[in-house]
């Protein structure tokens, strides 16, 4: 059916815009006008509740809502009166009233909405008083996020982002009136219900309202530490994206900059998570090629981001035998320094400390898990050491916004840096685990590795480009040898249910499933820097795809360290070691 | 309830009894019968608020949104919006004075400092005895009659303080008006 053109008149220009639109998408996208929002967020957060878009509509009695307000025949818009202006003021006014005067020390301060909206309007007094009598208590149940409700202005696009994008549901408003808060199931926190710790609340949040906990002052303690062996690793997603905290162009491949960076900061080693997003496709690659041959259970879904597997253990926990049973790459790294490097290079474990640069709020929440202090484990006897010794095998997580944040205290100029490599041997690395930072990176590595492994014969071509690309969910069939094996890929945990919930109904056809938690893979997770480029996601995939193809290596079995590894220390994939040390298990937190 | 924040495990003991668990499956499934499969949760929770002395325990509302396959937040912002449902424990009988312009006018300040020195609580606070919980409340609607108060679902009109040790007593006492 066609749709109907209307006329309308926007500022006294005509346009013809199709009916069903808002008065915001005519302004914006026909008029090239710009209104000002605040708590819209197109196709999640659609709620009308800030009131700044407001704008004035012929015969209307009162101002209307751009972002609600769809046009009508022959409507006259007007964005820019003196009445539209006086009144955006004030309900910015109104919203600053309640508001901390903190802006001088609050971690959002250079990317905040709200002080940029502020100063748009020209606001220059707050004409109300504070009408809360007292400052709310800041939620820090959580490990990986913290909340200060005094600088929530209750826009919801947080709670929507959670309800509609990751289908959690772990906040919503409480309470009514002027005593509303973004709250948890009886204010419990964060920490203590069904929040999986993925940070998109943190990424669409307009005021700093909703920060990542930060481990700044703990790394600077470690690096301050002369008896410390400070080793960082950095994740595929964080080389795409840590440019743009420095005014780089969106989508700088930063690796070289990034590396020379960090040993700046005074790292020791400066490795890359990637080597051990290589040895998780060899277990992971072995995991599946074991459960088809063997008749094991299918499809096997891949565990790097802890998000889902946070998801997977609150929501689905009759299928966690479907999750592989594969650390992730950052908890398999931390492993590996404190094992295979440490007797290799003849160092105490104890002294090593392990920073992971990630894209991601959920890997604080992981490596604090009890079962990921597996080099203690394993080193306990030999050393001689008592449980109260017990160590993590990461020690800190910093996003990719806090690694930013300590280049620029350090006041390095981090565009100008030359490029630099990063330290063997656990720093080499090959296009297959550069690639785990986009939706579809980790399907596409192991079907790379799982392909040659299989068939022994070499892969003609190695970019699979039906699991590229932003969509929520891709599947394709891929043809090995005769056999086909159906894989899917989905991002999103809205997305990801969908094809869990075939899973728990036994109807899913597919033999290997990726599961991303945040939508586009690693690379939009809640640790990249905030961004207010729509095509963001595009700009970061495209410079990991770039990477990918300018590596000299491109299959992660054909890493020359993963193989020495195997050669030297771990034995074969999936061996009772690598079991041992790289492999872990999951928990029910259904709370029936 | 102390939580282990990182591991939270299902085989938590949860202060819910089987004899709880019971009930509260019982009550979720009639209430979606009597609605053709659908779920009142406003007739829910004055149940739940009958049969648990006056509010809504957080286990008990736990396992509610868990039964009605709903997520504990969303139920968590249905029942703190209504004022007239409480999260807290509250006395055996809640006494409601309304606080709007037509009671203010005719008398309501006298009555509430009145049931403020005859219980010796103030609003939103609980006798001792755990007898009465007194709250402010906005319009009852029955202004002809004001000024008024409900004690649990019974109305009191045209109030003056002296009324009101014969109505305390005959609640405390379980009669009715």
């Amino acid at each position: 059916m066609e749709t109907r053109m209307l006329n309308v008149k926007i500022n006294g220009r005509d346009y013809q815009v199709p009916e069903g639109t808002t008065i915001l998408k005519a302004a914006r996208e026909y008029a090239k006008i710009e209104v000002p929002t605040l708590c819209y967020l197109e196709g999640i957060s659609e709620e009308g509740a800030c009131a700044i878009c407001v704008v004035e509509v012929k015969g209307a009695r009162n101002l209307q809502r751009a972002c609600l307000a769809k046009v009508g025949e022959g409507m006259e818009v007007w964005t820019n009166t003196s009445r539209v202006r006086e009144a955006r003021k004030l309900n910015i006014e109104l919203l600053l009233a309640n508001h901390p005067k903190d802006c001088f020390t609050c971690e959002k301060n250079q990317i905040c909405d709200l002080r940029e909206l502020a100063a748009e309007l020209g606001v220059r007094e707050v004409k109300f008083p504070r009408t809360r009598t007292e400052w709310l208590p800041f939620d820090d149940t959580s490990l990986s996020l913290v909340r200060d409700p005094n600088k929530c202005v209750l826009c919801r696009r947080c709670v929507n982002v959670c309800a509609k994008v990751q289908s959690v549901y772990a906040i919503d408003i409480a309470g009514r009136g002027s005593n509303s808060t973004v709250s948890t199931f009886l204010d419990e926190g964060l920490g203590n219900v069904e929040c999986v710790n993925c940070g998109q609340c943190l990424l669409v949040c307009p005021t700093g309202a909703i920060t990542e906990r930060s481990e700044i002052p703990d790394v600077w303690k470690a690096l301050g530490n002369p008896d410390k062996i400070v080793v960082v690793e950095t994740a595929p997603a964080v080389r795409v994206a840590i440019g743009e905290e420095f005014g780089m162009p969106d989508g700088t491949q930063a690796t070289g900059k990034m590396a020379a960076a960090l040993r700046s900061l005074g790292f020791d080693k400066v490795f890359d998570t990637d080597f051990s997003a290589d040895l998780t496709i060899m277990e992971e690659g072995f995991e599946l090629i074991g459960r088809i041959k063997n008749g094991g259970t299918l499809p096997l879904i891949t565990s790097c981001s802890p998000g889902w597997i946070k998801f997977a253990e609150t929501f689905f926990p009759k299928v966690l035998d479907h999750v592989s049973s594969c650390k992730s790459p950052q908890q398999m790294f931390g492993t590996v320094t404190k094992t295979y490097w440490a007797e290799k290079m003849g160092i105490d474990p104890r002294k090593i400390v392990v920073v992971s640069i990630m894209p991601c709020t959920a890997k604080k929440f992981e490596k604090e898990r009890p079962e990921m202090k597996t080099a203690f484990h394993h080193l306990q006897e030999k050393l001689g050491l008592k449980d109260e010794e017990a160590f993590n095998d990461v020690d800190y997580v910093l996003t990719t916004r806090e690694a930013a944040q300590m280049i620029r205290e350090a006041g390095i100029e981090f565009a100008s840096l030359p490029d630099e490599d990063f330290d063997k041997p656990l720093g080499e690395s090959t296009g297959a685990a550069v690639i785990f930072g986009a939706t579809g990176g980790v399907m596409e590595a192991a079907l790379r590795t799982a392909y040659e492994v299989i068939t022994k014969k070499s892969l003609a071509k190695l970019d699979f480009e039906d699991v590229r690309g932003l969509e929520g969910i891709k599947s394709a069939d891929v043809d090995i040898d005769g056999m086909t094996l159906k894989v899917a890929v989905a991002n999103g945990l809205g997305n990801a249910r969908v094809l869990m919930d075939q899973v728990q109904k036994g109807e899913s056809p597919y033999h290997f499933i990726e599961i991303m938690c945040c939508p586009g893979g690693c690379l939009g997770g809640g640790g990249q820097p905030i961004s207010h480029n729509p095509d963001i996601k595009k700009r970061r995939a495209e410079a990991i795809y770039r990477e990918d193809a300018g590596k000299p290596i491109r299959k992660s079995h054909e890493n020359p360290e993963v193989q020495e590894i195997y050669k030297d220390f771990l034995g074969e994939p999936n061996s009772e070691k690598a079991h041992h040390l790289l492999h872990t298990d999951y928990c029910d937190r259904s709370c029936k | 309830m102390e939580l282990d924040n990182v591991t939270r495990p299902a085989d938590q003991p949860q202060p819910l009894s089987d004899e709880d668990r019971c009930f509260l499956r019982e009550l979720v499934e009639t209430n979606r019968v009597d609605h053709h499969g659908r779920l009142s949760y406003m007739d829910i929770m004055f149940d739940l608020e009958h049969h648990y002395g006056n509010s809504l325990p957080g286990p008990v509302l736990g396992e509610v949104a868990r039964l009605a396959e709903t997520s504990p937040a969303q139920l968590n912002g249905f029942v703190t919006f209504y004022t007239m449902l409480s999260t807290t424990p509250r006395g055996k009988h809640v006494i409601r004075v309304c606080t709007s312009g037509p009671c203010h006018v005719s008398g309501s300040p006298a009555i509430l400092s009145s049931l403020r020195r005859l219980l010796g609580v103030d609003i939103g606070e609980t006798t001792p005895d755990g007898e009465f919980t007194l709250e402010g409340s906005s319009c009852l609607g029955i202004c002809g009659v004001s000024p008024v108060l409900m004690i649990d679902d019974d109305a009191y009109g045209n109030l003056t303080a002296d009324d009101l040790p014969r109505i305390l007593d005959a609640k405390r006492s379980g009669g009715a008006q």
